[in-house]
């Protein structure tokens, strides 16, 4: 009532921006993708980054916020990618929260959801391919979105 | 061993996410504790027609392999076969089950009346027949409550039920929250029920008597608040809500201390979950008189208009707000806990077959945003959480480093960073999350603290530390709302002084949310001038803190060797940082311009982390990525760096005299002050650019070996000593007294 903090939450993340090929004026209507990679190592992360990259410069419609295991994240900050990451399985483990690790990904995914309030949500396989997303045309003042694949 | 492929099959339609599943998923989380093997069969409601998956607590079990999907269609045979809720018995299916079971057990979850005194919500010879038909089975009908009980009795007097109820579960370990023994002033009291179901009471009046627009109240509400605002036509001055998705409602009843449910006076609810799990986890329960049949005299009764008078006198009255808290725990751990369930289930099923998996099924309980409980038997470690400012930088995340890497092995550190070199963090051995600063977001500081209230709060829900220590010169004020639903936790607040002449005041008000504070001191503090030096009540003071202890520095010759440096000639060190790598790149060839007037100069320019592919090769200057640094500082003659906390006290530790530079952003730490009192002091110089004429000059000075002993000297006088040590001692002591409380 006092503060509406899905609201706030909502404005944030229209003003986040995520790769380099989404033009500023256009981040707030760009469609917001979670992409989950925590299976992925760090040439598989790269790999997904360079194919993300190219989806956004054909088609600069949406911006990805990854979810990735590990601290490789050159690729991440050179490609200027939003990106938080998830503890391995022995780092949840030797953390000794009596929660288990399946358990714990799925609520650490379900609070990236609850903090970048994605449209779509892409948990991925390493070697997969995701997208590409196409324009459907405009609902409210916003670009409507389709994964083709 | 019985001839079965279950002890158990629970049949419900998954997707619903209502009470009975919610508790179902609690009963199967006890079923595996005890060791009872547990299948569900999945059967289609017509309660909603929506496609969409399953209730999360049952798909959390059945991630965890606590619960078997069979298919509906498959035979199965088991000791018992339990239906909570009866639609999906109502509904028309599209396979028919093809159970076996020893007994079959019907769950009366539902009130048989629409309303007090109106038309019955199901025709009870209808749903037997439906039933018994679909399963081929004869069922033992068992109220979930006695209010259940009481209308059934009314509608279908001749039905035979079962003598006892079937009452609803929690697991009091995974709801208590540890509270204080008297309530608050203001008092914060509290309702939360599903947004589909609000249930107000009747009107505007109704509504305000039982939810006090009173200045000794802080009246909060988890979702479901908009019909009652609508009737209102305006929003009470101290009326609180917040979604479920942001808050789970365990932190939401850690937040409140009297739990006040009021609805519609024709109204009766089977049980009142909602009520149940406030009382689990301590919350005095404030309830409407026909609920006295379910929890007895471990709540407190009273229709809207008595509820201001009862909050009043519990304020009043500890002693009496303490039995209701001490009734509440005893009536959930005796009647609605895991040993009351577990013998209903012996009586039906027997022994399990299975082993007993101490901790495992309840360890996980609440997956669907409620509490999680320690393990059964078992005593965990303490847990501290580390949160950090830094996007580039590494200053906060390795002072925090150096108290984690001391603290005892009871105790299990774990961070949260928004530093970048969070896989440093990682190398070091700490289990870490890293979370974008809002800078990398593009965003400003007040919608990232949205951002990071949720985050935050995320991570204390998932690993439930004792303590958290954040080390951040300007907390986010939202952290204020994390203490609340937090109060069990332990917040610190690791704050360097140092702080730039008048600013900064408005992040003192955040100091509201912790416990404590913990200040690094900071050698250069008599040069101190920032607000901090006026807020010390309280403040626990320790030396200034380094990652290293001087004993675990390398000594000088196997330092140099690892680096490939000359064991002979004169090393510079030279640990700039600029967010630009080609400035960066000029001012290190700088350095080397003026160095290499004397030929026997070799200079080290370590490669930030962060840096470590985008900073180019420059003739002549060795480069590579190092951590930490200050390791390998015996290896050289003279430091060049920045007057940054970190860095400064590291080179005091090892009197390695240096050439400070202030960094010309407008950032809070007072680096010129830090730097003049290297001079003061005489352990070092202060220039101001590596451009400035006056550089040359002092470089040279500081490498006449001379003046080097008389920096030692200084430096020897002015350093205390380590204080990570002390800080971790402080952090321990913290975490190891709310574990033996929690005990």
């Amino acid at each position: 009532v006092n503060e509406d903090t899905g609201r706030v939450l909502g404005e944030a993340v229209a003003k986040i921006s995520s790769g380099l090929y989404v033009p500023r004026q256009a981040r707030r209507d760009a469609l917001c993708v979670l992409i989950v990679a925590v299976d992925h190592d760090a040439e598989e992360v790269d790999r997904l980054l360079e194919h993300v990259a190219r989806a956004q410069l054909e088609q600069p419609v949406f911006k990805p916020i990854f979810l990735i295991t590990g601290g490789h994240v050159d690729a991440l900050r050179r490609l200027a990618f939003q990106y938080e990451t998830l503890m391995t399985e022995s780092e949840w483990t030797s953390v000794d929260a009596g929660v288990s690790f399946a358990t714990y990904r799925r609520r650490r995914i379900e609070e990236m959801r609850a903090v970048y309030l994605p449209q779509q949500i892409v948990i991925t396989s390493p070697g997969a391919t995701v997208g590409p997303w196409f324009p459907l045309g405009h609902a409210g003042g916003r670009a409507t979105m389709k994964e083709t694949v | 061993v019985p001839n079965r492929n279950y002890d158990i099959v629970v049949v419900t339609d998954p997707r619903l996410r209502n009470d009975g599943n919610r508790l179902l998923a609690t009963e199967v989380r006890f079923h595996a504790w005890r060791g009872y093997t547990t299948a569900l069969l999945p059967l289609g409601s017509a309660h909603s027609s929506e496609a969409r998956p399953a209730e999360p607590g049952l798909q959390q079990l059945l991630d965890e392999g606590l619960l078997a999907l069979h298919p509906p269609d498959r035979p199965v045979s088991c000791g018992l076969l339990v239906s909570h809720g009866i639609s999906h018995l109502l509904a028309r299916q599209l396979v028919r089950p093809r159970v076996r079971a020893d007994h079959a057990v019907l769950v009366l979850d539902r009130m048989p009346l629409r309303r007090v005194g109106g038309p019955p919500a199901f025709d009870p010879d209808r749903l037997r027949e439906r039933a018994e038909e679909l399963f081929g089975l004869a069922w033992e009908w068992w109220p979930a409550s006695p209010v259940v009980r009481e209308q059934m009795e009314r509608i279908d007097p001749d039905h035979d039920l079962a003598p006892h109820d079937w009452s609803p579960v929690v697991d009091p370990e995974a709801w208590r929250v540890v509270r204080a023994a008297e309530p608050r002033d203001p008092l914060p009291i509290g309702r939360h029920v599903p947004e589909t179901r609000p249930r107000w009471p009747e009107g505007a009046d109704q509504i305000l008597s039982a939810y006090p627009e009173d200045r000794r109240l802080e009246v909060r509400f988890l979702g479901g608040v908009d019909m009652a605002v609508e009737q209102l036509g305006r929003v009470p001055s101290n009326w609180q809500s917040v979604g479920p998705a942001i808050v789970d409602r365990r932190s939401f009843l850690a937040g409140i201390d009297v739990f006040v449910h009021q609805h519609r006076a024709d109204l009766r609810e089977p049980f009142c979950l909602e009520a149940l799990e406030a009382m689990a986890s301590g919350a005095v329960c404030v309830l409407p008189s026909y609920l006295a049949a379910m929890f007895g005299e471990a709540a407190t009764y009273a229709g809207p208009e008595q509820v201001s008078d009862v909050l009043h006198a519990l304020m009043s009255d500890p002693v009496r707000y303490r039995e209701l808290r001490g009734a509440g725990h005893a009536i959930v751990e005796e009647r609605f806990g895991p040993t009351a369930h577990l013998a209903r289930i012996e009586e039906h099923v027997g022994s399990p077959t299975s082993a007993s998996l101490p901790g495992l099924g309840r360890a996980e309980s609440a997956a669907a945003g409620g509490g999680q409980s320690t393990v059964t038997g078992e005593r965990r470690r303490a847990r501290v959480l580390f949160f950090t400012d830094n996007g580039n930088g590494l200053g906060h995340v390795t002072r925090l480093m150096a108290i984690a890497r001391r603290l005892p092995t009871s105790i299990s550190p774990v961070f949260l960073t928004m530093s970048e070199a969070h896989g440093l963090v990682r190398d070091e051995g700490f289990p870490v999350e890293y979370f974008p600063s809002p800078r990398r977001l593009g965003i400003g500081k007040e919608a990232w603290a949205a951002m990071f209230e949720v985050r935050l709060g995320g991570m204390l829900d998932r690993v439930r530390p004792q303590v958290l220590v954040v080390d951040h010169v300007a907390p986010a004020s939202t952290i204020l709302r994390v203490k609340e639903r937090f109060p069990e936790v332990e917040f610190v607040w690791s704050r360097r002084g140092l702080w730039r002449h008048g600013r900064n005041l408005e992040a003192l008000d955040t100091r509201a949310a912790f416990d404590h504070v913990l200040e690094p001191l900071d050698v250069a503090a008599p040069l101190d001038v920032g607000y901090t030096v006026r807020d010390t009540d309280g403040v626990v003071h320790v030396p200034p803190i380094t990652l290293l202890d001087e004993h675990e520095l390398l000594p000088r010759d196997v330092a140099r060797r690892d680096l490939g440096l000359d064991l002979s000639r004169p090393a510079l060190l030279v640990q700039l940082s600029d967010d630009d790598p080609e400035r960066l790149a000029s001012m290190i060839a700088r350095v080397h311009q003026l160095a290499s007037r004397d030929a026997s100069i070799q200079l080290f320019a370590p490669r930030h982390a962060l840096h470590k592919h985008v900073l180019r090769d420059l003739p002549d200057v060795f480069m590579r990525p190092l951590y930490p640094v200050s390791r390998y500082f015996h290896a050289f003659d003279l430091l060049i760096a920045a007057a940054g906390y970190n860095t400064f006290h590291e080179a005091v530790m090892a009197q390695l005299p240096g050439l400070f530079i202030p960094k010309e952003t407008d950032s809070l730490d007072d680096q010129g002050r830090r730097a003049d009192f290297a001079w003061l002091a005489g352990f070092g110089w202060r220039v101001d650019s590596v451009w400035s004429e006056k550089f040359a000059s002092t470089m040279h000075e500081a490498l006449d070996p001379a003046r080097r002993v008389r920096t030692q000297v200084s430096a020897e006088q002015v350093y205390p000593g380590n204080g990570a040590q002390a800080a971790a001692d402080f952090v321990a002591l913290l975490a190891e007294r709310h574990t033996e409380e929690a005990a």
